[in-house]
């Protein structure tokens, strides 16, 4: 088959709502929860407030447009204009509306303060961004559909975005940091895993173990190099191992919604054990 | 009509996959932009690294400077999200230790990863405060530290009534992190409570 007739089949392919379904509910909960955790421990004001209005951080972006428009409730007007618009997405009710206006108030966030807006929530904000062009409200969804396929395109794409998010990870790693790779040096997830500021475990214990960190780190690059597997028919298999590197970060790293964040692609990766792959 | 469509889609989902990927090439997307312009620079790197690794890292940064222009121009709608990638997800850990410790009137009442010093700690183990912490902990004259040590006092005036002093101190030290010393700190004191960096 032409390149061209193989990408025209491939963008026209259909696939069961339910993966994408399940993380249009996974992604926004993972939101609600950490938001819902800031104003749990009553960090609302001193995070979400510039520090001229009594919050921690001196920098904002300059992409940030609210503080102008409300001034120093201009957080909390955003917050709960994010969780409304999470709870929404998450429930397929006016998805596509309900993610523009929820992606731009969780963006001010992040302008409003950035030291707080991590990686995991660009990601979350992209894997949104492409959800807005699918049909992944027409399943598991507040609104009745009949049952039908959808295109599976939105997937794939999210498989691509994330193959390129681990592949990155995978490169970078080895190139600033040869000890990945080194049989007799350090290993970088030992000073990762036992650094306090991040890391759970107990650096005086495990430093005389340096052999696990480097079985480790060694099956960590292998799994961020080979993240391109996500692109082929052996994804799923793949993503089990995925599953496990993000199951001991979590297990290890105080990292907050990072770990979750992250799982919560996985189900989409792992569709294929639990649906047919009819008509894919 | 179909197929008009059909094509359309196609053009425009392979669009979405090229802009995804001119925005966050792997291995690419950290260089600086001027990476191994110079021809001294690519001298001195193939003293130390050799002829081969020197051309691979130069055609590296050749390809990240061609992508460049595109991150300009079509990148712009990324901030408006704040979407702009940028995956290294933990490259490396640090070479060394470093704690924060909270004194009240002398008396620890927090340290990092002490169960038995733990006062505060799940706000300053919270994902939104603790890069601020890591911050601090790490560089005398980070940014927010002002900040961070205005909420510090606040909780700690509430917690603790009729305190006269807040001492907010960065341990450091070799792995794996038993003999941590002083390395700066911040102290407020009754009654103006204003935060002072000090020597430790």
């Amino acid at each position: 088959m032409k390149p061209w007739s193989w990408w025209m089949t491939r963008c026209a392919r259909t696939m069961d709502p339910r993966p994408l379904a399940w993380l249009r509910i996974a992604l926004p909960l993972c939101v609600i929860a950490d938001l819902i955790r800031v104003v749990q421990l009553g960090l609302v004001d001193t995070v979400f407030r510039s520090f001229s209005d009594g919050g921690l951080s001196r920098v904002q972006d300059p992409h940030l447009l609210i503080l102008e428009w409300f001034g120093a409730s201009a957080g909390g007007i955003a917050l709960v204009v994010t969780m409304v618009s999470m709870a929404l997405v998450s429930l397929g009710i006016w998805m596509r509306p309900a993610i523009i206006v929820g992606v731009l108030a969780y963006a001010q966030l992040g302008h409003l303060y950035p030291p707080g807006d991590r990686a995991i929530d660009r990601l979350l904000r992209t894997a949104l961004l492409i959800l807005l062009f699918s049909h992944a409200h027409k399943a598991l969804s507040v609104k009745r559909f009949p049952v039908m396929r959808i295109p599976a395109w939105p997937a794939d794409l999210i498989r691509f975005f994330l193959m390129l998010v681990y592949l990155s990870a995978g490169i970078a790693k080895l190139i600033q940091q040869p000890g990945w790779l080194s049989t007799v040096a350090t290993p970088p997830l030992m000073r990762i895993l036992t650094d306090p500021m991040a890391g759970t475990l107990e650096p005086t214990f495990w430093s005389a173990h340096p052999e696990w960190f480097r079985m480790g780190g060694f099956a960590t690059i292998f799994i961020e190099l080979s993240s391109p597997l996500l692109l082929t028919r052996y994804g799923h298999v793949w993503a089990i191992f995925g599953l496990l590197m993000h199951l001991g970060i979590v297990s290890t790293m105080s990292l907050g919604m990072f770990g979750w964040g992250m799982l919560a692609f996985y189900p989409l990766l792992l569709s294929p054990f639990f649906l047919s792959r009819r008509g894919e | 009509m179909i197929r008009m469509t059909g094509v359309f889609r196609a053009i425009c989902i392979l669009a979405a996959h090229v802009v995804l990927l001119l925005l966050g090439t792997p291995g690419l997307d950290f260089l600086p932009p001027r990476y191994l312009e110079s021809e001294r620079a690519q001298q001195a790197m193939e003293s130390k690294y050799g002829v081969v690794r020197t051309q691979l890292a130069v055609a590296a940064a050749d390809l990240n400077r061609l992508r460049l222009p595109f991150e300009k121009t079509v990148g712009r709608i990324q901030p408006i999200f704040r979407i702009a990638q940028s995956w290294h997800l933990y490259r490396d850990g640090p070479h060394q230790i470093h704690k924060l410790e909270i004194r009240v009137d002398g008396v620890i009442v927090y340290r990092t990863l002490d169960p038995q010093r733990a006062w505060l700690e799940p706000i300053l183990r919270n994902r939104r405060i603790r890069p601020v912490v890591e911050s601090i902990a790490g560089k005398p004259k980070a940014v927010n530290r002002k900040g961070l040590g205005r909420f510090i006092v606040a909780q700690a005036r509430d917690d603790f009534p009729k305190i006269r002093q807040v001492e907010i101190i960065s341990l450091y030290g070799p792995p794996p992190g038993e003999r941590l010393r002083p390395h700066h700190r911040m102290v407020a004191q009754a009654p103006d409570w204003t935060i002072e960096d000090r020597k430790p």
